[in-house]
């Protein structure tokens, strides 16, 4: 790890950048991941996205029985309702990478120790900027460019809508059909449509914070060859932010990317020894704690009985976004 | 949550492993939104919200909230009952009665064995019936099969 000082050009002298203007750059730098052309890691929402699918799970009514004579005749034969008895998968977040070419770009010049003049290697440009703005990337603040869930639907200052349909939304079985009961009642609901009548509890959008306004820093000088020189705002936006787009592609322990953790029933989990941040809310599939039996005489002969999901609340699996770094 | 006002939070589940962040849209005030967190320590979207709230707060919100759903709960089994005819207001005597003589005409196929049993354990209670020797008269309670009968015995005390 060698963290390099370039040079600036400050009322006719070359002077080496302090620590609080390096960060003033590498600050810069990570607002660049705002600009579509240097990010290097985008999503999408898609069908059959690539990031591992969230899976909406919900209990499931028992199988209706039903005989002339009593309610009570049903009890032996009446099965019970099944926990997380159908499920819906939601696979709509694909991630893709950039490809950036690096030739042809001008390093900065910083000075050794030995007071020589020295242009900065590919890897002393990782390590003075990249590590620093792909660490800011990764710590879980919501910044420029970054994507994140959110249960807004159409309104979120600052940030864009990748589409209106949700990434992801948590369904119980309609528990309203029996008033939430949870205790042995007689109701006229039997025969139920489906055993699975769901309802929508919670939608989860997918949301990308738009490109932040970047503070003031110094530009650093490179060599031309025959002298050295300021590079103007475009240059220098345009070599950093090229070279940020293409290791946070390809550089290992560098490269950006985002994934679909899970903990409860459908765990899932990134390695622990990688640094990750969740990205906005976390999504929660959740279904109903208990079941009642509900009876329903249908005319003189048709004693029907069934059990049916109702309670609280439980939740299930609790699924985050993740950006992480590998 | 970014232009929004934080209003409460709490668990979601027993385990205590998820919490439910409620929050008010600033630009319409009408618009309240969920956003859920992992209880992680090293996560910075919960350390956020412990800035917003204490741990013993989120308990406390917890309790308060499960306690509330329940009272909902009977509440709504109480409307329930009201509408179906299986919970009278003693206070209302029109509707007491009405449900009264519903109860003495029903046959013994009708009526439940352990609520009768109660009924008559309330009977047998009664001065009238606890002070009396006639133990032939309360031989014929016990095997009373309906409401009236146990009524029409309780008359002869």
């Amino acid at each position: 790890m060698a963290v390099v000082h370039p040079l600036y050009y400050s009322s006719g002298n070359l002077r080496k950048i302090s620590p609080s203007q390096l960060s003033d750059q590498q600050d810069y730098g990570t607002k660049l991941w705002g600009k579509a052309t240097y990010r290097g890691t985008d999503l999408a929402y898609q069908a059959a996205g690539n990031l591992r699918r969230i899976q909406d799970t919900r209990d499931i009514a028992s199988v209706e029985e039903s005989n002339v004579t009593s309610f009570a005749n049903n009890t032996a034969s009446l099965g019970n309702t099944v926990d997380e008895g159908a499920s819906t998968d939601w696979d709509y977040i694909n991630q893709s990478t950039g490809t950036f070419s690096i030739t042809g770009l001008n390093y900065p010049v910083y000075r050794t120790s030995s007071g020589d003049f020295q242009i900065m290697s590919y890897q002393d440009v990782i390590d003075t900027f990249v590590d620093q703005i792909v660490s800011n990337l990764v710590d879980g603040t919501d910044r420029g460019g970054l994507y994140s869930i959110s249960t807004n639907e159409t309104t979120y200052a600052d940030h864009i809508l990748l589409n209106a349909s949700p990434i992801f939304t948590d369904q119980q079985f309609d528990k309203s059909i029996h008033g939430g009961v949870t205790s042995t009642t007689q109701m006229d609901i039997l025969s139920l449509s489906s055993t699975d009548l769901p309802v929508d509890i919670e939608s989860y959008y997918l949301w990308r914070k738009d490109e932040e306004t970047a503070g003031s820093f110094e530009r650093p000088l490179y060599w031309t060859g025959t002298d050295f020189r300021r590079y103007t705002a475009a240059e220098w936006e345009t070599f950093l932010g090229t070279l940020l787009g293409y290791i946070s592609v390809n550089e290992t322990g560098h490269r950006v990317r985002y994934e679909v953790e899970a903990t409860g029933t459908d765990t899932y989990a990134i390695p622990s020894y990688i640094t990750k941040a969740t990205m906005g809310t976390a999504m929660v599939n959740t279904t109903l704690a208990s079941q009642v039996r509900i009876n329903d005489q249908d005319g003189a002969n048709a004693y029907k009985s069934q059990r049916l999901p109702t309670g609280a609340s439980e939740t299930n699996t609790t699924y985050t976004l993740k950006i992480y770094r590998f | 949550m970014d232009n929004h006002t934080f209003i409460s939070a709490r668990f979601t589940n027993d385990d205590r492993t998820t919490i439910q962040a409620r929050w008010q849209d600033n630009s319409d005030e009408t618009v309240f939104r969920n956003s859920y967190i992992v209880v992680d320590e090293n996560d910075v979207q919960y350390k956020k919200l412990l800035e917003l709230i204490s741990e013993d707060q989120l308990h406390e919100n917890s309790v308060v909230f499960w306690r509330q759903e329940k009272e909902q709960y009977d509440q709504l089994l109480v409307n329930i009952a009201k509408q179906s005819g299986d919970w009278i207001d003693v206070n209302d005597d029109s509707k007491f009665l009405e449900r009264l003589v519903i109860l003495l005409l029903q046959e013994e196929s009708e009526i439940n064995n352990e609520d009768i049993f109660k009924f008559k354990i309330a009977v047998f209670d009664h001065p009238k019936v606890s002070d009396s020797k006639d133990r032939k008269l309360k031989a014929s309670l016990r095997k009373a099969k309906t409401y009236i009968e146990v009524v029409q015995l309780l008359s002869e005390f």
